[in-house]
């Protein structure tokens, strides 16, 4: 299989984000480099300006290729008499030939309803983090910076639809250098220096992790096909297949390969035990890099983990329910579930710090996103689709409320300067709007109805349950009544204590716009769960399986 | 004649690498290691695999060794000083680990399954050959191919941004008076 001209259309996002990278570090150069606070005001401007448009233009033309909103798919014979509509329809069909569906792109990057479900989610978040940098504005390389956020939102999307090792890897780093640069860019501040330096640490070891376990995948089907494998023994489907062709070829080698995979994604995702980075860096990070790291790298790092363990290990699945003989790679996410669940949750309780509390939070939450791997522990086709829906479902709506949360976090930061639950204190009073912003970001997070946290929570415990993993939800349930007292601690803080002084705050306006829209997502999709089940549902249909 | 120029660069790399660790002068042991490289690199064109031996040579034997020399003058460290070792078992410790590495690779290369043919055969002709991994990186691996190339980058940008030393002060000072200003006021 070779690259086809025809291929062009269907990784376009993908080559726009880079064009866009590319854009913002050139456009940098045109500027004027003063030394003046207002020369620099601008530059850092123009440059997160670019990044916020350009990231908003990819995701309209993401979504109009997809063909998801009502009424944009347009069909192969449409035709208008008026030419300028013409040209419009041509410009539309043409994208959206490189829509859904079709092989593989050389049998290695599948653009899936999955991949396209996955790239709004994470253009999106990209495009709301740069909406949150429009007021943090990070004034030393201002270019660099948006370029970096750009480069990783490729990485992840790559990773979204990588079909094949050597891509999974190289997207697996693409997505961590610039995240790792990102994280320490204020190279001054001790905490941001210590936050980069860990995450590059951690990071690095879990690459080579994953790394490992890749080649020992590798080697299993190299072995198994005999020498007789061309070059497709990388790609998911064909070590799915070698190893149901040859059961007897080596399934310890298989199972070890398997166990280091989860491993080095554990640590990219961050769930206990592999959670030791995250608390540390989300707290170092500059807190718009922070909603970015604990949204789209996460939800990319879910994807890519279902992606291989679902195409590629179809065969160690497994089982979870307790009581028959646990296996495969259901049993071990079902254990490192648990402890995420336990440990995350309990974690948060002491936190005074509240990006801290946040970032245990998240983690618990990567124990929520397990459940609906774990779904596939079920026999039936059924459940296992529920799966599917419904970790999509909590990773779109944890993205939302997540980058929602640590932008009003970001506000409370520039305007109060710290980000202590004490400086919380009193915030209704003070600026009413943004305490009514984080309020709901955190119920939702929480997972109080009639916000979409509720029931992308009630909808993954249903999974979970359906699959046979009845102990686990009966964990989840519990540790969720625990993670309502810190959470309700912000909104004390919040409502009930007095504040500091009683200056009105004045909320940074972009910021304020990126967590309005956040929380307008949440609302809706928590009343019109609708609206985004029938896109999620599509994504039952992955390249591979 | 293949045996013969064998062993004679398979001496020079090893006598390359043991003078390497043990020359007191660090330029002595850039221009050792070297010696190592470019014997290997006949190695590899013994393994029949021009690509490598080519890479071998202007990479590592070029590029690399002369990045070494500019550093190693760059820092005036040429001579090592004659202290004695911070850590008195390191030594031990190392020549001890590496005589167990030393015989685990003896092991596993007189196993006896180490003289039986490959499994999949001879390799082709054309294996290694410069022109066939060429087409290959540019049609089955064009994607990682070109991925690679923007990680490179990337990497190239980070290290320029994060080694910016104190140009920018007024920004984190920014956030230090920022900090200041919380604890005053939590005094308050």
């Amino acid at each position: 299989m070779v690259f086809q001209i025809t291929d062009i259309p269907r990784i376009l996002p993908e080559i726009l984000l880079l064009f866009l990278a590319f854009m913002v570090l050139g456009s940098d150069i045109f500027e004027k480099w003063g030394r003046s606070p207002a020369a620099r005001l601008e530059r850092a401007r123009s440059s997160a300006s670019l990044t916020t448009i350009g990231l908003g233009l990819i995701f309209v033309i993401a979504l109009v290729q997809s063909g998801y909103v009502p009424g944009t798919a347009v069909a192969a014979t449409a035709e208008s008499s008026n030419p300028l509509l013409n040209y419009l329809i041509n410009i539309v069909r043409n994208l959206q030939a490189g829509g859904p569906g079709g092989a593989p792109i050389i049998g290695v990057f599948a653009t899936d309803h999955l991949t396209m479900v996955a790239r709004l989610m994470l253009i999106g978040a990209a495009f709301l983090t740069s909406m949150l940098c429009l007021d943090y504005l990070p004034q030393a390389n201002p270019a660099e910076f948006y370029a970096m956020i750009i480069f990783a939102t490729l990485g992840m999307c790559l990773m979204a639809g990588a079909n094949e090792l050597i891509i999974a890897y190289l997207a697996v780093e693409l997505t961590s250098i610039p995240l790792y640069v990102l994280a320490g860019y204020y190279r001054n501040d001790t905490r941001s220096a210590e936050a980069g330096m860990k995450y590059f640490l951690f990071g690095a070891i879990s690459s080579g992790i994953l790394l490992y376990g890749m080649s020992l995948a590798y080697g299993f089907a190299a072995s198994a096909a005999g020498g007789m494998g061309g070059n497709d023994l990388t790609q998911f489907q064909r070590i799915a297949e070698l190893a149901r062709i040859n059961p007897e070829a080596g399934t310890g080698l298989l199972m070890l390969a398997m166990i280091f995979i989860v491993v080095g994604m554990g640590y990219k995702v961050g769930v206990v035990p592999f959670h030791g980075w995250s608390p540390d860096v989300y707290q170092g990070a500059p807190t718009p890099v922070t909603a970015f790291i604990s949204t789209a790298s996460k939800a990319a790092g879910f994807i890519l983990l279902f992606r291989l363990l679902t195409v590629a290990f179809p065969g160690l699945t497994g089982s979870a329910t307790l009581g028959s003989e646990l296996g495969g790679w259901t049993a071990l996410l079902a254990l490192l579930a648990l402890l995420t669940l336990i440990i995350g949750n309990l974690a948060a309780l002491p936190q005074t710090n509240a990006k801290r509390l946040l970032a245990w939070s998240s983690i618990a939450h990567a124990g929520f996103l397990l459940l609906g791997l774990i779904a596939w522990a079920s026999p039936h086709g059924f459940d296992r689709d529920q799966g599917t829906v419904a970790l999509l479902y909590y990773l779109v709506v944890y993205s939302l409320t997540n980058v929602g949360a640590f932008g009003a976090l970001a506000a409370v930061m520039l305007t109060v300067g710290g980000e202590e639950i004490a400086d919380l204190n009193g915030l209704a009073q003070r600026n009413l709007l943004l305490a009514t912003l984080l309020t709901l970001c955190v119920l939702s997070l929480a997972g109080i109805p009639p916000l979409a946290g509720f029931f992308a929570k009630f909808y993954i415990f249903m999974v979970g349950w359906q699959a046979g993993a009845e102990w686990l939800v009966v964990v989840a349930v519990i540790t969720t009544v625990i993670s309502l007292y810190y959470y309700l601690r912000l909104l004390k803080a919040m409502f009930i204590e007095a504040p500091i002084s009683n200056e009105p705050l004045r909320a940074p306006p972009a910021i304020t716009a990126s967590v309005s829209l956040a929380v307008a997502g949440l609302i809706i999709l928590g009343i019109f769960p609708n609206l985004v089940l029938g896109v999620i549902s599509r994504v039952q249909v992955v390249a591979g399986l | 004649m293949d045996t013969l120029i064998f062993i004679i660069t398979a001496a020079i790399a090893l006598i390359g690498a043991v003078a390497m660790v043990v020359a007191r002068n660090a330029i002595h042991s850039a221009l050792f290691l070297l010696l190592n490289f470019g014997a290997v690199a006949v190695l590899f064109l013994l393994l029949y695999s021009p690509f490598l031996f080519a890479i071998q040579l202007t990479v590592y034997a070029g590029a690399i060794m002369v990045l070494f020399l500019f550093v190693v003058m760059l820092l005036g460290a040429e001579r090592i000083e004659d202290a004695p070792d911070q850590i008195a078992w390191q030594r031990p410790l190392g020549i001890g680990l590496g005589v167990v590495l030393m015989l685990v690779a003896m092991a596993t290369a007189l196993r006896a399954s180490a003289f039986a043919p490959p499994p999949g055969g001879e390799a082709l002709a054309t294996f290694g050959d410069p022109a066939a991994l060429a087409a290959l990186l540019f049609t089955h691996y064009l994607l990682p191919f070109q991925i690679t190339g923007i990680i490179l980058l990337v990497a190239v940008i980070g290290v320029v941004v994060l080694n910016q030393r104190g140009r920018h002060r007024s920004e984190e000072a920014g956030r230090e008076d920022a900090r200041t200003r919380r604890r005053e006021d939590a005094r308050r």
